[in-house]
């Protein structure tokens, strides 16, 4: 689909909004879309170049880069550790953080503009704003924490399943509802951002998109935290004593 | 076509012009598909790789960093007692010294009584001695001194007698 301000008359094209146009490789028997992969990859290069290069010399005083990636890795153990305990919080750090840096990245990503660098079909967008990033996302974070259930109680985890026929019907639909609007939420917040500034960017191409997309810098962080708490939430809450819980 | 956005464009105002056979096979923003599972693979190795260069060393050095503070203060908690226990032990031992020297000094102080005690006896008897020879020398000069006299008083006494006698004769 696609939207095309053009002034009155065969006036050429000047700015245009695109939803929903992929560039399509045929990777084996899977067809991917090419402009999420290439984010995708590019997000992965920055945060691996950017911990690799800041975690050369290690020292006992930290210093420069090594610094600031401590307090990030401070942060992102504190997400964890915070919802998960402090007992058992070390495990789930990498699952946490990498959520955490990815969607943070990614939606930031997104701020750049992509647009200027021109593929055959489509455009360069954050890998946030294709479902299929948040859908497997969510479905990581699903899979973690019914692993670190069974993990914790074995095939108890699923008892609280037959307490009661009502609650079952719940604790099954909680299956669907948790992966499904952590996806979702990124989804549409990062989607949407892109339509806004697209469609402010289409009616007024300078200045005013600037503020927007200083807020969305935010909202980008915000949805980071989001799905990083979220998820170690539900990985805390699978793993914490339920003699406790009762 | 799942997602329309054709509000939008009356909205804006903005002519809408519909793609064409591409996204009618595999377009629209709910098109699930290899994307999906590449992504998770995705996920997983940026997963493994961050784990490799970035929490695992990151938290060792962190780790290593508060065991060696905690060592440390340990180690200088030890030498602080250590140091506390010296101290106790110089005081103890001043106080010791101290005590000892109360005691000789006592000890020292008695002695001296005893041997002033010891002179002081020692210097009356002596006089006392003396006293007793010179009492003594005085009574035996006496006696002698005695004894001279009592002859003389006898030859006087006689010469006297004669003498009277012969006066009182002639008178007669």
């Amino acid at each position: 689909m696609e939207f095309a301000l053009t002034t009155l008359g065969n006036q050429p094209l000047i700015a245009a909004v695109e939803v929903g146009k992929h560039l399509t490789w045929q990777l084996g028997p899977l067809s991917v879309h090419g402009q999420t992969m290439i984010t995708t990859w590019v997000v992965m290069l920055l945060l691996i170049g950017l911990t690799f290069i800041g975690t050369r010399k290690l020292q006992r005083v930290p210093s420069g880069l090594q610094n600031f990636l401590e307090y990030a890795y401070d942060l992102l153990a504190s997400i964890a550790r915070n919802q998960i305990g402090e007992k058992q919080y070390r495990a789930w750090v990498p699952l946490i953080g990498t959520i955490f840096l990815f969607v943070l990245f990614a939606n930031w990503l997104g701020q750049l503009p992509l647009r200027l660098f021109h593929i055959p079909e489509g455009e360069l967008a954050s890998p946030t704003n294709d479902i299929n990033t948040t859908v497997a996302l969510s479905l990581i974070a699903l899979v973690s924490y019914i692993y670190a259930g069974l993990r914790k109680s074995g095939l108890g985890y699923f008892k609280h399943y037959f307490e009661s026929p009502i609650l079952a019907a719940v604790w099954v639909l909680e299956f669907f509802t948790r992966p499904l609007s952590l996806s979702i939420r990124l989804f549409g917040n990062i989607l949407a951002e892109e339509l806004v500034v697209a469609v402010l960017i289409l009616l007024v191409p300078i200045l005013v998109p600037v503020p927007l997309m200083i807020l969305f810098l935010l909202t980008g962080a915000i949805q980071a935290l989001v799905f990083s708490t979220l998820t170690a939430s539900y990985v805390g809450e699978a793993v914490e004593d339920h003699d406790d819980h009762h | 076509m799942l997602f329309e956005l054709g509000w939008a464009g009356h909205l804006l105002l903005l002519a809408a012009e519909e793609a064409s056979a591409v996204e009618a096979e595999s377009g629209g923003l709910f098109d699930f598909g290899g994307t999906l599972v590449l992504q998770i693979v995705n996920f997983l190795l940026l997963m493994t790789i961050l784990s490799a260069v970035f929490y695992g060393p990151i938290s060792r050095v962190i780790e290593e960093r508060s065991e060696y503070i905690r060592s440390n203060a340990g180690s200088a908690q030890r030498r602080f007692d250590e140091a506390k226990a010296l101290a106790d032990q110089y005081e103890q031992e001043l106080r010791t010294t101290r005590l000892e020297a109360q005691q000789v000094i006592t000890a020292a102080e008695a002695e001296a009584q005893k041997i002033r005690a010891q002179q002081l006896a020692e210097a009356q008897r002596e006089a006392q001695e003396r006293i007793a020879q010179a009492q003594a020398d005085l009574d035996r000069q006496k006696q002698v001194a005695l004894a001279s006299l009592s002859g003389e008083v006898e030859a006087i006494s006689r010469t006297l007698s004669e003498k009277l006698l012969s006066d009182s004769a002639r008178r007669f």
